[in-house]
This record gives structure tokens, C-alpha cells and sequence, in this order.
């Protein structure tokens, strides 16, 4: 009962902070100067990646519409959001030690497990809230000024045209495997905010991480072949899989599986660190 | 019978090269106002960050209310409240919600009136909806305290509870934690290196210097171990007179003359009458006999032995 008490209050700091409202704010900003530039002259540029079909494909109905306007949302801004996420679950243990409170949580009588774990839950709500925000922008407001449609999606083996009918699942399982792999950012961020006083420590290291990792896994470089696989940055655009046809269902299983690999380890080194910590500050 | 309800034996921590704590034994018993006394820096904040399990003891063994700390922490800590060193709270919040928040955790979820009646306790009836960003140390340290006290625990635990308040708040904390003992009946430790605050409040204490408990039990039996010095303050002829009058009538006595008019003497607490007597009698103008302050020798002779 405790741990939920404590999740809900977990929960409710997350409300009030003005920070957690900067990853929904700059979405929206984003989300709204991307609608903006597609609807004010998005069919020139669908024109210039269309350019190299015309010849053998001839396009009936709207090209740009909601589906696309979703899918080129997402694209785009997936990257950024692991900064967003990571600039409030980051912080949910070292803001604490910096601000003194959590001297004040870590002596009322729950056990650091459940306190640390009720911080891994409101970040990943907190993940999921992002994610299904970013979702209403992209398909339900993409939809609503742009209009249905089948959506074409250019991938590395050629053109992808998916029946409107067939989208909206897609679009669930997409955002669901984004959803994973943001959760891993959260989770990465809360495990290094365990060994950090300051809040800015964990958010930088999280984003280093992550840099890392991407620059690890675009090197085309044999030496780092057999890590690429293991690094948790080459399933970050799993979501991508959703849009292909047929879709590779056992390299979706395979991302799911390393991701979660990778959230059993911080959180395991992230509760074996906190159980462990001094408390000085 | 012992009524102990705090056992701490052989406590042990050191970070890295540094020996905070060596062997530390102590024992609190029930409605005691117990003071740990010390330099800043002599192991206190650590003892007592150990007793509420924020740091880990390299050795050594805590038992509250008859339990090990190691195997029954959250029972334990469901009775205690405490406030180690400055309030912190979610500055974002307010009052109201700080208090809410902890009392969730705290073992004892507080209803909304328990929180009113606790703010106005501590005297914040009024600042409930204001955030705690605007609030002055002082403010912030009565929120502090009813934090400890929303779930009515049986042990207070207070580092330096008077720490930066001005002259009243220091004695409104004291008179607060004076009314805890006498009408709630609770049992508190608190550290402090204010000899005098110690001297006033505390029953018992135990002296920490450099990581090891020096001395520990009844302030007024450590006390008594010593003999009393009183300043006498009169005029320069008073003092002369003064002088004649310990060597006639007190032999053996030792005094230090302090400028022109004053003297500072050792002697028994049951002297003290009759030293007081023999003045007046030999009409020597006193304007002033006070005992100086007995912990503060106490305890600057012992750390410096």
C-alpha cells in the first residue's frame, strides 16, 4: 500500500513541477511548427521525394495527408523526446538529494526498494504521457487538418503504401514500441540520478549516453559489429517496423527483448546502488 | 528496571580515510530530552543519521523500541520523526501539500483537519496554501517540525533544531520541545553545539568529540562531578574587601581577580550561601553574582584533555 501511496506522490510532483511541463510544451511547439511548414508547403516537398516515381507510378488522391503528416512527425521528432524525458525522470532522484528531500523521504518508514521503484513507475507514466501526447498531435491532429488517407512511407527497400484502413494499428503498435524504447531513456536517467546530488548531472549523462551509442551504432566502422546489436540506441527507430510490409515481427520481437534487457539492468544496478547509498547530503 | 528505548553499541563508520564514528555507545531512555553534544563536525549529524538508517555502519548494532534497526527499519521508523539538520521541502509546493505528501509516507496517513490542526500548532494557522519557495528559515523550520510530529511518533529526533533562528524563534523551539516532553510525554534526542540550550533542556546527554562518545549519562550528575565558579562583581574596594573576606573565612579557596572589580572563584555548590552571606555581612556592594556557565568548562575541559 505504501509503495502506491508513494507512487501517487511521486505522481503529484511531477504535476506540479513547472519542469515536466517543458517536454509536453516543446512537443506541442514542435508538433505545431512541423503542422504549420507541412500544410503551408508540404507538397513541394512530397513533390521532390514523388519526383523519382512519376514515371512508372501515377498517385491518386492526397499523398500528404494526416497518416503521412504522423508518420514524417514521428519520424522527426523521436529523437528529441529522450531529452524531454530525460529532463524530468533524470531528476527524480538527484533533484531530490539536491533540494535535501530526499534526506526527508529516505526516513519515513518505506523500504529504498519501494521508494526508488515507486520513482521508476511516475517515470515511466510520466514516459507513457509524453508518448500518447505526442500521439494525439501527430495521428489526431495530423488527421483532422490533413484528412485520411493510405499512407506512403519511403523506407531503405522502396516505396511502402499502406491501405487506410490497415494504418491505426500500426500506428498503436508503433507508438507502444516508442513508448518501450523512451522507457529505457527513463529508466537510464533515474539509475544515473541515483549516483548524482546535482540534477543536471544525470540529464547531461543520459544524453551523452545516448549520443554515444548512436555515434557507435552509425559507425560503419567492423570493430563495433558484434555491440551494434546489443546497444539499446539500434532499436530506438523499432517503431519504424509498424510501416514495413510484411512486417518483420521477429525483429520487433528482438527489440522488445534487448530494450528490456537493458531496463532489468538499470534498474537492478539502480536498486542495488540506492539500497546501498549514504545519505550525507 | 531499564526503560531504554534507544540502544546504540559500538558504532563504527568511516568514509574513505576519515573515522567519523568509533565505537559509539548510548542508550536513550523513555521521556528523556536527550542532547548529543559536540564541535561541528565531531560525529553527531552521523550518529544520528545512522539511528534513522540514512547512512550505513561499517559496525556496531541499533536497537530502537527493543528492535534491530538492520531487520525491522520501516516498523521502527513508523514511530520516529525527526528533522536533520536544515528543513528541506518541495519549494514548489505548498505547506498544505508538503505535509500531505510526507504524512502519506510516513505510516500514518494525516486527514486534512490533522494537517490544519498541525500548522496551527506550530504556528503557520493561515500560510497553509502559500508555498514554501516564499518561506523564511524560521517558517521553514516549523514546517519542519510539524512534519516530525504529524504522525504522532513516539521518538523526536531534532539536529541542531535552533540553527539559524533569531533570539525568539530559538526560545519558542525551546519552549516547543520543553511541552513535547511535558505534555505529550515524548521521548527527545537532539543535537546541538550550544552548551547552553543543552544545559537547559536536556536531561541527559552524551558528549561526542572527534567521533567517540566521551561521556554519557545524567547532565546533572556530570555536572555535579565539578565544582561550581561564581563571578562576583563589585568595586574595586569591594574586591579588595572580597579578598580578605575568603581568606578569613573561606581558607583554601581559590579566586582569580578579573580586572578591578571582579572575581571569579571555585567552589562547592553548598558554599555558595554562605559565601553569598559573608559578603552581605561584611557590606561589600555586589552587583552581580552569577555561576558561570558549568557545561561550557565541562565540556571545554574535556575535549581539550
Amino acid at each position: 500500500m505504501i509503495f502506491l501511496y508513494s507512487t501517487y506522490n511521486e505522481l503529484i510532483k511531477i504535476a506540479l513541477k513547472p519542469r515536466s511541463y517543458l517536454g509536453l510544451a516543446a512537443i506541442t511547439g514542435l508538433v505545431g511548427i512541423i503542422l504549420f511548414a507541412l500544410h503551408a508547403d508540404g507538397m513541394s516537398m512530397i513533390s521532390f521525394v514523388t519526383a523519382s516515381f512519376e514515371q512508372t507510378l501515377r498517385f491518386e488522391g492526397e499523398v500528404l495527408n494526416g497518416n503521412l503528416v504522423a508518420f514524417i512527425i514521428l519520424q522527426m521528432l523521436i529523437v528529441h523526446i529522450p531529452l524531454l524525458v530525460a529532463l524530468v525522470t533524470g531528476d527524480l532522484i538527484s533533484g531530490e538529494a539536491a533540494m535535501g528531500t530526499l534526506r526527508m523521504l529516505a526516513t519515513k518508514p518505506i523500504s529504498r526498494r519501494q521508494l526508488l521503484g515507486s520513482k521508476f513507475l511516475a517515470g515511466g507514466i510520466y514516459t507513457l504521457l509524453i508518448v500518447i501526447w505526442l500521439g494525439i498531435l501527430a495521428v489526431l491532429v495530423g488527421r483532422w487538418i490533413f484528412g485520411p488517407g493510405d499512407l506512403m512511407v519511403l523506407n531503405s527497400d522502396g516505396l511502402v503504401i499502406i491501405q487506410e484502413n490497415d494504418v491505426l494499428w500500426r500506428y498503436a503498435g508503433a507508438f507502444c514500441v516508442a513508448f518501450f524504447a523512451l522507457l529505457t531513456i527513463s529508466n537510464l536517467s533515474i539509475c544515473l540520478s541515483c549516483f548524482s546530488d546535482n540534477s543536471i548531472g544525470p540529464i547531461v549523462s543520459t544524453m551523452a549516453i545516448i549520443l554515444l551509442f548512436t555515434i557507435i551504432g552509425t559507425l560503419d566502422v567492423p570493430v563495433f559489429d558484434p555491440i551494434r546489436p546489443f546497444l539499446f540506441t539500434t532499436h530506438m527507430a523499432a517503431w519504424r517496423s509498424f510501416f514495413e510490409d510484411p512486417m518483420p515481427w521477429d525483429s520487433i520481437r528482438n527489440s522488445l527483448w534487448v530494450m528490456t534487457l537493458h531496463h532489468v539492468v538499470f534498474i537492478a544496478v539502480a536498486m542495488f546502488s540506492f539500497n546501498r547509498k549514504d545519505i550525507t547530503v | 528496571m531499564s526503560n531504554a528505548i534507544v540502544f546504540i553499541r559500538q558504532l563504527s563508520k568511516r568514509f574513505g580515510p576519515f573515522q567519523a564514528l568509533k565505537e559509539i555507545n548510548l542508550q536513550v531512555e523513555q521521556g528523556d530530552i536527550y542532547g548529543f553534544l559536540g564541535q561541528n563536525g565531531a560525529g553527531k549529524s552521523t550518529t544520528m543519521r545512522c539511528m534513522l538508517s540514512l547512512i550505513r555502519p561499517d559496525a556496531g548494532e541499533i536497537e530502537l523500541f527493543g528492535q534491530s534497526l538492520t531487520t525491522n527499519r520501516e516498523a521502527i521508523l513508523s514511530r520516529v520523526g525527526c528533522l536533520i539538520e536544515k528543513p528541506d521541502f518541495y519549494k514548489y509546493l505548498s505547506a498544505f501539500r508538503n505535509l500531505e505528501l510526507f504524512s502519506r509516507i510516513s505510516g500514518k496517513s494525516s486527514s486534512r483537519a490533522e494537517i490544519m490542526d498541525m500548522l496551527e500548532f506550530v504556528g503557520l494557522a493561515g500560510r497553509e496554501k502559500d508555498l514554501v519557495g516564499g518561506f523564511s528559515h524560521g517558517m521553514r523550520q516549523r514546517l519542519g517540525i510539524a512534519q516530525t510530529l504529524l504522525h504522532d511518533p513516539d521518538l523526536i529526533v531534532l539536529d541542531e533544531p535552533t540553527t539559524g533562528l533569531d533570539p525568539q524563534g530559538i526560545i519558542d523551539m525551546r519552549n516547543l520541545i520543553l511541552r513535547l516532553k511535558t505534555e505529550k510525554n515524548k521521548t527527545i534526542i537532539l543535537s546541538s553545539h550550544n552548551l547552553h540550550e543543552v544545559e537547559l533542556i536536556c536531561n541527559r546527554m552524551v558528549i561526542i568529540h572527534k567521533g567517540e562518545s566521551l561521556v554519557e549519562g545524567r547532565v546533572d550528575a556530570l555536572l555535579q562531578e565539578e565544582d561550581q565558579i561564581i563571578r562576583i562583581q563589585s568595586t574595586a574596594t569591594g574586591q579588595a574587601q572580597a579578598i580578605q573576606v575568603l581568606a578569613a573565612q573561606f581558607p583554601g579557596l581559590s579566586y582569580q581577580i578579573l580586572g578591578l572589580d571582579s572575581l571569579e572563584i571555585v567552589l562547592a555548590k553548598d558554599l555558595i550561601p554562605s559565601l553569598n552571606a559573608a559578603l552581605v555581612q561584611s557590606g561589600i556592594p555586589v552587583f552581580a553574582m552569577e555561576a558561570k556557565r558549568k557545561l561550557e568548562d565541562y565540556f571545554i575541559n574535556l575535549v581539550s584533555a
